[in-house]
Protein backbone atom coordinates (compact mmCIF):
# COMPACT_ATOMS: atom_id res chain seq x y z
CA UNK A 1 0.00 0.00 0.00
CA UNK A 2 2.77 2.68 0.89
CA UNK A 3 4.91 1.63 -2.31
CA UNK A 4 1.72 2.47 -3.91
CA UNK A 5 1.08 5.30 -2.57
CA UNK A 6 4.58 6.35 -2.90
CA UNK A 7 4.07 5.39 -6.80
CA UNK A 8 1.41 7.34 -7.34
CA UNK A 9 3.06 10.58 -5.68
CA UNK A 10 6.49 9.80 -7.64
CA UNK A 11 3.94 10.22 -10.72
CA UNK A 12 2.43 13.59 -10.14
CA UNK A 13 5.40 15.48 -8.64
CA UNK A 14 8.28 14.05 -10.98
CA UNK A 15 6.32 15.52 -13.71
CA UNK A 16 5.33 18.64 -11.63
CA UNK A 17 7.85 21.32 -11.70
CA UNK A 18 6.28 23.64 -9.69
CA UNK A 19 6.29 22.16 -7.08
CA UNK A 20 8.02 23.73 -4.28
CA UNK A 21 9.11 19.99 -3.06
CA UNK A 22 11.11 19.60 -6.01
CA UNK A 23 12.62 22.51 -6.38
CA UNK A 24 13.43 23.77 -2.75
CA UNK A 25 15.76 20.58 -3.04
CA UNK A 26 17.33 21.90 -6.13
CA UNK A 27 17.82 25.06 -3.89
CA UNK A 28 20.15 24.27 -1.23
CA UNK A 29 18.77 26.45 1.37
CA UNK A 30 15.53 25.69 0.59
CA UNK A 31 14.08 28.51 -1.47
CA UNK A 32 13.69 31.04 1.87
CA UNK A 33 13.68 34.57 1.42
CA UNK A 34 17.28 35.98 2.97
CA UNK A 35 16.79 37.83 5.29
CA UNK A 36 19.17 41.33 5.50
CA UNK A 37 17.66 43.52 8.64
CA UNK A 38 19.27 46.71 8.57
CA UNK A 39 20.84 47.13 12.33
CA UNK A 40 19.49 50.04 14.40
CA UNK A 41 22.81 51.67 14.38
CA UNK A 42 22.76 52.52 10.41
CA UNK A 43 19.09 53.68 10.75
CA UNK A 44 19.97 55.93 13.62
CA UNK A 45 22.83 57.31 11.92
CA UNK A 46 21.44 57.69 8.59
CA UNK A 47 18.46 59.79 10.44
CA UNK A 48 20.99 61.87 11.85
CA UNK A 49 22.91 63.04 8.89
CA UNK A 50 19.29 64.03 7.48
CA UNK A 51 18.04 66.00 10.28
CA UNK A 52 21.71 67.75 10.24
CA UNK A 53 21.27 68.23 6.17
CA UNK A 54 17.95 69.73 6.94
CA UNK A 55 19.19 72.31 9.12
CA UNK A 56 22.26 72.88 6.81
CA UNK A 57 19.82 73.48 3.67
CA UNK A 58 17.63 76.23 5.81
CA UNK A 59 20.73 78.06 7.16
CA UNK A 60 22.51 78.15 3.34
CA UNK A 61 19.50 80.40 2.63
CA UNK A 62 20.74 82.96 4.65
CA UNK A 63 23.76 83.08 2.98
CA UNK A 64 23.46 84.60 -0.87
CA UNK A 65 25.68 82.76 -3.52
CA UNK A 66 24.60 84.34 -6.01
CA UNK A 67 23.62 81.47 -8.77
CA UNK A 68 24.96 78.51 -7.07
CA UNK A 69 22.12 79.13 -4.59
CA UNK A 70 19.95 76.43 -6.41
CA UNK A 71 23.01 74.23 -7.30
CA UNK A 72 23.89 73.76 -3.48
CA UNK A 73 20.06 73.75 -2.56
CA UNK A 74 20.07 70.54 -5.07
CA UNK A 75 22.85 69.25 -3.94
CA UNK A 76 22.12 68.75 -0.42
CA UNK A 77 19.15 67.17 -1.28
CA UNK A 78 20.70 65.05 -3.73
CA UNK A 79 22.49 63.70 -1.11
CA UNK A 80 19.62 63.37 1.40
CA UNK A 81 17.87 61.40 -1.49
CA UNK A 82 21.00 58.87 -1.70
CA UNK A 83 20.99 58.34 2.16
CA UNK A 84 17.79 57.73 1.98
CA UNK A 85 17.51 55.71 -0.81
CA UNK A 86 20.89 53.45 0.19
CA UNK A 87 19.82 53.13 3.53
CA UNK A 88 16.32 53.57 3.89
CA UNK A 89 15.07 52.04 0.87
CA UNK A 90 18.03 49.07 0.79
CA UNK A 91 19.21 49.58 -2.15
CA UNK A 92 23.00 49.58 -0.47
CA UNK A 93 22.62 45.69 0.31
CA UNK A 94 19.60 44.56 -2.74
CA UNK A 95 20.04 43.16 -5.89
CA UNK A 96 21.38 45.46 -8.06
CA UNK A 97 18.61 45.41 -10.96
CA UNK A 98 16.75 47.16 -8.73
CA UNK A 99 19.09 49.96 -8.56
CA UNK A 100 19.40 50.37 -12.41
CA UNK A 101 15.22 50.45 -12.56
CA UNK A 102 15.89 53.49 -10.58
CA UNK A 103 18.61 55.12 -12.72
CA UNK A 104 16.80 54.49 -15.61
CA UNK A 105 14.10 56.72 -14.28
CA UNK A 106 16.21 59.26 -13.01
CA UNK A 107 17.63 59.44 -16.67
CA UNK A 108 14.43 60.11 -18.43
CA UNK A 109 13.41 62.62 -15.93
CA UNK A 110 16.57 64.55 -16.85
CA UNK A 111 16.18 64.01 -20.52
CA UNK A 112 12.46 65.26 -20.17
CA UNK A 113 13.68 68.31 -18.21
CA UNK A 114 16.87 68.87 -20.31
CA UNK A 115 14.89 68.73 -23.82
CA UNK A 116 12.34 71.14 -22.17
CA UNK A 117 14.41 73.71 -21.08
CA UNK A 118 16.93 73.53 -24.16
CA UNK A 119 13.69 74.05 -26.42
CA UNK A 120 12.89 76.79 -23.96
CA UNK A 121 16.28 78.42 -24.61
CA UNK A 122 15.42 78.82 -27.95
CA UNK A 123 12.07 80.92 -27.57
CA UNK A 124 13.71 83.54 -24.82
CA UNK A 125 13.52 85.82 -27.16
CA UNK A 126 10.25 85.36 -27.52
CA UNK A 127 9.36 85.92 -23.93
CA UNK A 128 9.41 89.43 -23.56
CA UNK A 129 6.56 91.54 -24.51
CA UNK A 130 7.06 93.44 -27.39
CA UNK A 131 5.61 96.80 -25.41
CA UNK A 132 9.04 96.79 -23.26
CA UNK A 133 10.92 95.46 -26.15
CA UNK A 134 11.00 98.62 -27.83
CA UNK A 135 13.37 101.15 -27.36
CA UNK A 136 12.17 104.44 -25.60
CA UNK B 1 8.50 13.75 0.03
CA UNK B 2 7.34 16.52 1.86
CA UNK B 3 9.59 19.33 2.55
CA UNK B 4 10.20 19.97 5.96
CA UNK B 5 12.13 22.91 5.81
CA UNK B 6 9.76 25.57 4.44
CA UNK B 7 6.98 25.62 7.21
CA UNK B 8 3.54 25.28 6.03
CA UNK B 9 1.38 28.13 7.50
CA UNK B 10 -0.89 26.97 10.63
CA UNK B 11 -4.17 26.68 9.03
CA UNK B 12 -2.96 23.75 6.60
CA UNK B 13 -2.26 24.15 3.05
CA UNK B 14 -4.34 24.67 0.16
CA UNK B 15 -4.52 21.34 -1.57
CA UNK B 16 -6.43 22.46 -5.17
CA UNK B 17 -5.45 18.90 -6.48
CA UNK B 18 -1.63 19.50 -5.91
CA UNK B 19 0.36 16.66 -3.75
CA UNK B 20 2.61 19.32 -2.07
CA UNK B 21 2.24 21.49 0.42
CA UNK B 22 3.41 24.97 0.09
CA UNK B 23 3.24 28.17 2.14
CA UNK B 24 0.04 29.62 1.87
CA UNK B 25 1.96 33.38 0.97
CA UNK B 26 2.91 31.78 -2.22
CA UNK B 27 1.18 31.85 -4.88
CA UNK B 28 1.25 28.95 -7.43
CA UNK B 29 3.16 30.77 -10.38
CA UNK B 30 6.52 31.05 -8.25
CA UNK B 31 8.24 28.42 -7.32
CA UNK B 32 10.03 29.53 -4.02
CA UNK B 33 8.79 32.38 -1.80
CA UNK B 34 12.73 33.77 -2.61
CA UNK B 35 11.41 34.04 -6.07
CA UNK B 36 8.51 35.49 -5.29
CA UNK B 37 10.30 38.17 -2.90
CA UNK B 38 12.72 38.96 -5.37
CA UNK B 39 9.79 39.73 -8.15
CA UNK B 40 7.61 41.42 -5.63
CA UNK B 41 10.32 43.98 -4.56
CA UNK B 42 11.49 44.32 -8.21
CA UNK B 43 8.02 45.02 -9.85
CA UNK B 44 7.33 47.83 -6.70
CA UNK B 45 10.88 49.63 -7.64
CA UNK B 46 9.62 49.89 -11.68
CA UNK B 47 5.92 51.41 -9.99
CA UNK B 48 8.50 53.84 -8.02
CA UNK B 49 10.04 54.64 -11.27
CA UNK B 50 6.28 55.48 -13.09
CA UNK B 51 5.83 57.78 -9.84
CA UNK B 52 9.31 59.31 -10.54
CA UNK B 53 8.01 60.03 -14.10
CA UNK B 54 4.75 61.60 -13.18
CA UNK B 55 6.34 63.89 -10.49
CA UNK B 56 9.01 65.02 -13.13
CA UNK B 57 6.17 66.03 -14.85
CA UNK B 58 5.53 68.59 -12.38
CA UNK B 59 9.29 69.67 -11.91
CA UNK B 60 9.33 69.68 -15.56
CA UNK B 61 6.59 72.25 -14.90
CA UNK B 62 8.47 74.06 -12.28
CA UNK B 63 11.79 73.82 -14.41
CA UNK B 64 10.20 75.87 -17.26
CA UNK B 65 8.46 78.84 -15.45
CA UNK B 66 11.12 79.37 -12.84
CA UNK B 67 13.46 79.61 -15.63
CA UNK B 68 11.14 81.91 -17.56
CA UNK B 69 10.13 84.18 -15.08
CA UNK B 70 12.88 83.86 -11.87
CA UNK B 71 11.23 87.25 -10.68
CA UNK B 72 8.01 86.09 -10.07
CA UNK B 73 9.21 82.73 -7.91
CA UNK B 74 11.36 85.02 -5.89
CA UNK B 75 8.44 87.20 -5.16
CA UNK B 76 5.92 84.50 -4.51
CA UNK B 77 7.78 82.32 -2.80
CA UNK B 78 8.36 84.70 0.53
CA UNK B 79 4.02 83.54 0.81
CA UNK B 80 5.51 80.37 1.80
CA UNK B 81 6.20 79.41 5.45
CA UNK B 82 9.74 78.21 5.90
CA UNK B 83 9.53 77.14 9.64
CA UNK B 84 6.27 75.20 8.65
CA UNK B 85 8.01 73.42 5.73
CA UNK B 86 10.73 72.76 7.66
CA UNK B 87 8.72 71.33 10.84
CA UNK B 88 6.91 69.25 8.05
CA UNK B 89 10.64 67.55 5.97
CA UNK B 90 11.33 66.71 9.61
CA UNK B 91 8.57 64.92 10.66
CA UNK B 92 9.06 63.05 6.94
CA UNK B 93 11.82 61.80 7.97
CA UNK B 94 11.22 60.59 11.37
CA UNK B 95 8.44 58.87 10.09
CA UNK B 96 10.78 57.07 6.96
CA UNK B 97 12.83 55.95 10.14
CA UNK B 98 9.95 54.31 12.07
CA UNK B 99 8.83 52.84 8.56
CA UNK B 100 12.40 51.26 7.86
CA UNK B 101 12.75 50.49 11.74
CA UNK B 102 8.99 48.67 11.40
CA UNK B 103 10.34 47.03 8.17
CA UNK B 104 13.18 45.53 10.31
CA UNK B 105 10.74 44.11 13.45
CA UNK B 106 8.74 42.30 10.60
CA UNK B 107 12.38 40.62 8.86
CA UNK B 108 13.11 39.86 12.91
CA UNK B 109 9.60 38.34 13.94
CA UNK B 110 9.41 41.18 16.33
CA UNK B 111 5.43 41.28 16.16
CA UNK B 112 4.61 43.60 18.66
CA UNK B 113 7.23 46.13 17.99
CA UNK B 114 6.27 46.30 14.19
CA UNK B 115 2.60 47.35 14.88
CA UNK B 116 3.91 50.12 17.30
CA UNK B 117 5.92 51.31 14.78
CA UNK B 118 3.38 50.99 11.97
CA UNK B 119 0.80 53.01 13.94
CA UNK B 120 3.69 55.85 14.87
CA UNK B 121 4.63 56.36 11.17
CA UNK B 122 1.04 56.63 10.63
CA UNK B 123 0.91 59.60 13.35
CA UNK B 124 3.55 60.98 11.78
CA UNK B 125 1.59 61.01 8.52
CA UNK B 126 -1.33 62.96 10.43
CA UNK B 127 1.33 65.05 11.73
CA UNK B 128 2.05 66.44 8.10
CA UNK B 129 -1.21 67.04 7.05
CA UNK B 130 -2.38 68.58 9.91
CA UNK B 131 0.86 71.46 9.35
CA UNK B 132 -0.24 71.28 5.55
CA UNK B 133 -4.05 72.01 6.25
CA UNK B 134 -2.81 75.19 8.48
CA UNK B 135 -0.33 76.16 5.83
CA UNK B 136 -3.40 75.74 3.18
CA UNK B 137 -5.73 77.16 5.50
CA UNK B 138 -3.81 80.43 6.11
CA UNK B 139 -3.67 80.41 2.19
CA UNK B 140 -7.15 80.41 2.26
CA UNK B 141 -7.42 83.15 4.82
CA UNK B 142 -5.22 85.41 3.02
CA UNK B 143 -6.40 85.28 -0.13
CA UNK B 144 -3.59 83.20 -1.89
CA UNK B 145 -6.24 80.60 -2.67
CA UNK B 146 -6.13 78.27 -6.50
CA UNK B 147 -7.69 79.74 -9.39
CA UNK B 148 -9.88 82.63 -9.29
CA UNK B 149 -9.56 83.36 -5.76
CA UNK B 150 -6.21 84.18 -5.77
CA UNK B 151 -5.54 87.15 -5.60
CA UNK B 152 -2.94 87.91 -8.27
CA UNK B 153 -5.37 86.17 -10.77
CA UNK B 154 -7.10 89.08 -12.77
CA UNK B 155 -10.83 87.25 -12.02
CA UNK B 156 -10.32 87.60 -8.33
CA UNK B 157 -12.96 89.41 -6.52
CA UNK B 158 -11.69 90.98 -3.17
CA UNK B 159 -14.48 90.73 -0.60
CA UNK B 160 -17.01 93.48 0.51
CA UNK B 161 -14.78 96.21 2.34
CA UNK B 162 -11.70 95.38 1.82
CA UNK B 163 -8.76 96.65 0.11
CA UNK B 164 -6.70 94.49 -1.94
CA UNK B 165 -2.60 95.22 -1.43
CA UNK B 166 -0.11 93.70 -3.98
CA UNK B 167 2.58 96.11 -3.33
CA UNK B 168 5.31 97.29 -0.76
CA UNK B 169 4.42 99.55 1.43
CA UNK B 170 0.85 98.89 1.61
CA UNK B 171 0.15 101.01 -1.81
CA UNK B 172 -1.88 98.83 -4.32
CA UNK B 173 -1.97 101.12 -7.82
CA UNK B 174 -5.34 99.54 -8.72
CA UNK B 175 -7.37 100.67 -5.66
CA UNK B 176 -8.34 103.56 -3.77
CA UNK B 177 -5.35 104.14 -1.63
CA UNK B 178 -6.63 103.02 2.23
CA UNK B 179 -4.73 104.69 5.94
CA UNK B 180 -4.29 101.36 6.78
CA UNK B 181 -4.68 98.47 5.13
CA UNK B 182 -7.28 95.92 5.83
CA UNK B 183 -5.94 92.96 3.76
CA UNK B 184 -2.81 91.13 4.06
CA UNK B 185 0.04 93.50 3.16
CA UNK B 186 3.15 92.17 1.37
CA UNK B 187 6.90 93.71 1.94
CA UNK B 188 6.67 94.93 5.66
CA UNK B 189 8.95 93.92 8.14
CA UNK B 190 7.73 90.83 10.23
CA UNK B 191 5.90 88.59 7.47
CA UNK B 192 2.59 90.09 6.98
CA UNK B 193 1.63 86.62 5.27
CA UNK B 194 1.60 85.16 8.99
CA UNK B 195 -0.40 88.04 10.39
CA UNK B 196 -1.86 90.99 9.15
CA UNK B 197 -2.98 91.85 12.07
CA UNK B 198 0.95 92.30 13.64
CA UNK B 199 1.52 95.22 15.88
CA UNK B 200 -2.07 96.59 15.35
CA UNK B 201 -3.27 97.47 18.25
CA UNK B 202 -6.35 94.58 17.71
CA UNK B 203 -3.92 92.34 18.13
CA UNK B 204 -3.95 91.01 21.35
CA UNK B 205 -8.04 90.79 21.02
CA UNK B 206 -7.98 89.03 17.70
CA UNK B 207 -5.25 86.22 18.29
CA UNK B 208 -6.35 83.50 21.16
CA UNK B 209 -3.47 83.15 23.28
CA UNK B 210 -2.73 79.61 22.62
CA UNK B 211 -2.81 79.30 19.45
CA UNK B 212 0.53 80.84 17.22
CA UNK B 213 0.83 78.28 15.07
CA UNK B 214 2.12 80.15 12.29
CA UNK B 215 3.71 83.31 13.62
CA UNK B 216 6.75 81.16 14.14
CA UNK B 217 8.13 82.49 10.63
CA UNK B 218 7.78 86.04 11.95
CA UNK B 219 10.85 86.12 13.61
CA UNK B 220 12.99 84.19 11.02
CA UNK B 221 11.41 84.92 7.55
CA UNK B 222 13.20 88.24 6.67
CA UNK B 223 10.76 90.17 3.69
CA UNK B 224 12.73 93.01 2.19
CA UNK B 225 15.20 94.45 -0.43
CA UNK B 226 16.94 91.31 -1.01
CA UNK B 227 13.64 89.67 -2.50
CA UNK B 228 11.62 91.43 -4.97
CA UNK B 229 9.22 93.08 -4.39
CA UNK B 230 5.95 93.22 -6.39
CA UNK B 231 6.61 96.97 -7.57
CA UNK B 232 9.91 95.51 -8.73
CA UNK B 233 8.03 93.67 -11.49
CA UNK B 234 7.15 94.42 -15.04
CA UNK B 235 4.12 94.37 -15.68
CA UNK B 236 3.56 91.24 -17.87
CA UNK B 237 5.67 89.21 -14.57
CA UNK B 238 3.18 91.17 -12.18
CA UNK B 239 0.13 89.63 -14.14
CA UNK B 240 2.24 85.61 -13.56
CA UNK B 241 2.35 86.34 -10.24
CA UNK B 242 -0.71 83.21 -9.94
CA UNK B 243 0.92 80.68 -11.52
CA UNK B 244 3.78 80.50 -8.78
CA UNK B 245 0.80 79.46 -6.76
CA UNK B 246 -0.87 77.12 -8.89
CA UNK B 247 2.05 75.30 -9.34
CA UNK B 248 2.50 74.81 -5.73
CA UNK B 249 -0.82 73.74 -5.18
CA UNK B 250 -0.60 71.09 -7.49
CA UNK B 251 2.96 69.48 -6.27
CA UNK B 252 2.53 69.92 -2.72
CA UNK B 253 -1.40 68.76 -3.58
CA UNK B 254 -0.44 66.18 -5.18
CA UNK B 255 2.05 64.76 -2.99
CA UNK B 256 -0.17 65.08 -0.46
CA UNK B 257 -2.70 62.84 -1.89
CA UNK B 258 0.21 60.23 -1.93
CA UNK B 259 0.75 61.01 1.60
CA UNK B 260 -2.92 60.01 2.42
CA UNK B 261 -2.61 57.03 0.01
CA UNK B 262 0.51 56.05 1.82
CA UNK B 263 -1.07 55.72 5.66
CA UNK B 264 -3.70 54.23 4.30
CA UNK B 265 -1.56 51.57 2.69
CA UNK B 266 0.35 51.70 5.94
CA UNK B 267 -2.65 50.76 8.23
CA UNK B 268 -3.96 47.93 5.71
CA UNK B 269 -0.32 46.25 6.50
CA UNK B 270 -1.10 47.41 10.35
CA UNK B 271 -4.34 45.58 10.27
CA UNK B 272 -2.73 42.33 8.83
CA UNK B 273 0.18 42.57 10.94
CA UNK B 274 -2.30 42.95 14.25
CA UNK B 275 -3.01 39.86 16.54
CA UNK B 276 -6.89 39.94 17.22
CA UNK B 277 -6.31 41.36 20.81
CA UNK B 278 -4.54 44.35 18.97
CA UNK B 279 -6.98 44.81 16.70
CA UNK B 280 -9.41 45.65 19.29
CA UNK B 281 -7.49 48.91 20.13
CA UNK B 282 -7.42 49.77 16.22
CA UNK B 283 -11.39 51.09 16.14
CA UNK B 284 -10.86 53.38 19.39
CA UNK B 285 -7.32 54.86 17.84
CA UNK B 286 -9.59 55.01 14.69
CA UNK B 287 -12.67 56.69 16.57
CA UNK B 288 -10.03 59.38 18.64
CA UNK B 289 -8.17 60.66 15.12
CA UNK B 290 -11.23 61.11 13.32
CA UNK B 291 -12.66 62.78 16.21
CA UNK B 292 -10.06 65.02 16.65
CA UNK B 293 -9.32 65.88 13.40
CA UNK B 294 -13.47 67.21 13.68
CA UNK B 295 -12.03 69.53 16.52
CA UNK B 296 -8.56 70.25 14.48
CA UNK B 297 -11.24 70.98 11.59
CA UNK B 298 -13.80 73.35 13.84
CA UNK B 299 -10.49 75.07 14.61
CA UNK B 300 -9.15 76.18 11.57
CA UNK B 301 -12.50 77.46 10.21
CA UNK B 302 -13.05 79.01 13.42
CA UNK B 303 -10.42 81.11 12.61
CA UNK B 304 -8.18 80.03 16.03
CA UNK B 305 -5.09 78.95 14.13
CA UNK B 306 -4.21 81.52 11.29
CA UNK B 307 -4.44 84.94 13.65
CA UNK B 308 -7.91 84.65 14.17
CA UNK B 309 -9.39 87.35 12.02
CA UNK B 310 -12.00 84.87 10.69
CA UNK B 311 -12.42 87.04 7.62
CA UNK B 312 -12.83 84.75 4.69
CA UNK B 313 -11.13 86.73 1.49
CA UNK B 314 -12.27 83.63 -0.71
CA UNK B 315 -15.86 81.52 -0.71
CA UNK B 316 -15.72 78.23 -3.01
CA UNK B 317 -18.55 77.91 -4.78
CA UNK B 318 -20.92 79.83 -2.30
CA UNK B 319 -19.88 77.14 0.52
CA UNK B 320 -17.66 78.75 3.19
CA UNK B 321 -14.89 77.55 5.33
CA UNK B 322 -14.26 74.16 3.13
CA UNK B 323 -10.79 75.21 3.29
CA UNK B 324 -10.25 72.12 6.27
CA UNK B 325 -10.63 69.49 2.93
CA UNK B 326 -7.19 68.07 4.32
CA UNK B 327 -8.00 67.77 8.11
CA UNK B 328 -11.78 66.22 6.86
CA UNK B 329 -9.51 63.78 4.55
CA UNK B 330 -7.70 62.69 7.77
CA UNK B 331 -10.89 62.11 9.63
CA UNK B 332 -12.34 60.21 6.88
CA UNK B 333 -9.41 58.51 7.25
CA UNK B 334 -9.35 57.75 10.95
CA UNK B 335 -13.05 56.85 9.90
CA UNK B 336 -12.19 54.31 7.92
CA UNK B 337 -9.83 52.90 10.63
CA UNK B 338 -12.89 52.53 12.77
CA UNK B 339 -14.91 50.75 10.90
CA UNK B 340 -12.07 48.55 9.24
CA UNK B 341 -10.98 48.09 13.05
CA UNK B 342 -15.14 47.38 14.32
CA UNK B 343 -15.99 45.40 11.35
CA UNK B 344 -13.02 42.99 10.42
CA UNK B 345 -10.97 43.24 13.72
CA UNK B 346 -12.22 39.98 15.06
CA UNK B 347 -12.88 38.12 11.88
CA UNK B 348 -9.59 38.46 9.36
CA UNK B 349 -7.56 35.77 9.26
CA UNK B 350 -4.52 35.70 8.99
CA UNK B 351 -3.19 37.50 12.31
CA UNK B 352 0.20 38.61 12.91
CA UNK B 353 1.20 37.63 9.74
CA UNK B 354 4.39 38.78 8.91
CA UNK B 355 7.75 37.12 10.03
CA UNK B 356 11.10 36.26 8.82
CA UNK B 357 9.91 33.93 6.11
CA UNK B 358 7.12 36.37 4.65
CA UNK B 359 7.64 40.83 5.14
CA UNK B 360 7.42 41.47 1.40
CA UNK B 361 4.08 43.84 2.08
CA UNK B 362 5.59 45.75 5.06
CA UNK B 363 8.76 46.19 2.46
CA UNK B 364 6.65 47.16 -0.38
CA UNK B 365 4.60 49.57 1.39
CA UNK B 366 7.86 50.78 3.14
CA UNK B 367 9.16 51.72 -0.49
CA UNK B 368 6.46 53.37 -0.91
CA UNK B 369 6.72 55.27 1.96
CA UNK B 370 10.27 56.43 1.73
CA UNK B 371 9.38 57.31 -1.64
CA UNK B 372 6.95 59.73 -0.58
CA UNK B 373 9.53 61.31 1.42
CA UNK B 374 12.28 61.48 -1.51
CA UNK B 375 9.48 63.76 -3.19
CA UNK B 376 9.29 66.24 -0.28
CA UNK B 377 13.29 66.34 -0.03
CA UNK B 378 13.18 67.70 -3.32
CA UNK B 379 9.95 69.84 -2.82
CA UNK B 380 11.02 71.74 0.33
CA UNK B 381 13.66 73.54 -1.15
CA UNK B 382 12.38 74.45 -4.40
CA UNK B 383 9.29 75.84 -2.94
CA UNK B 384 9.88 77.27 0.19
CA UNK B 385 13.95 78.11 0.08
CA UNK B 386 14.44 80.11 -3.32
CA UNK B 387 16.74 83.15 -2.77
Amino acid sequence: MASMQEKMRSLVTANDSTSVTHDAEVHKDGGHVHVHAVSPLVLLSVFGALLVLTVLTVAVTYVDLGPANLIVALGIAVVKAALVLMFFMHLWWDRPFNAVVLVAAFFFVALFLGFTIMDTDQYQINMTPPAQMSPK
Amino acid sequence: MSDVSLPTAAHGHKTNGDAHAHPTFLAHHFETPEQQFISAKFGMWVFLATELLMFGGLFCAYAVYRHNHPEVFDFAHQALDKIMGGINTVVLIASSLTMAWAVRASQLGKQKLLVGLLAVTIVGGYGFMTIKAIEYHHKYEVGLWVGEFNKYNKDYKAPAGTTVSFGMEGHDPGHAEAEKPTGPVMGTVGNPWVDPNAGSGDEAKIKPPFVQAVGLASTVVKSGPEFTQFGDMAKSEQERVNAFFSIYFTMTGLHGVHVVVGMSLIFWVLVRAATPAQRKWIWPAGLASAGLYLLFCGLLTGGYMTGGHGEHHASLGGLPGLTFGLGAVCTLVGGLMTLLGLVRGRNLAGAGEFGPEYFTPVDLVGLYWHLVDLIWIFLFPLLYLIH
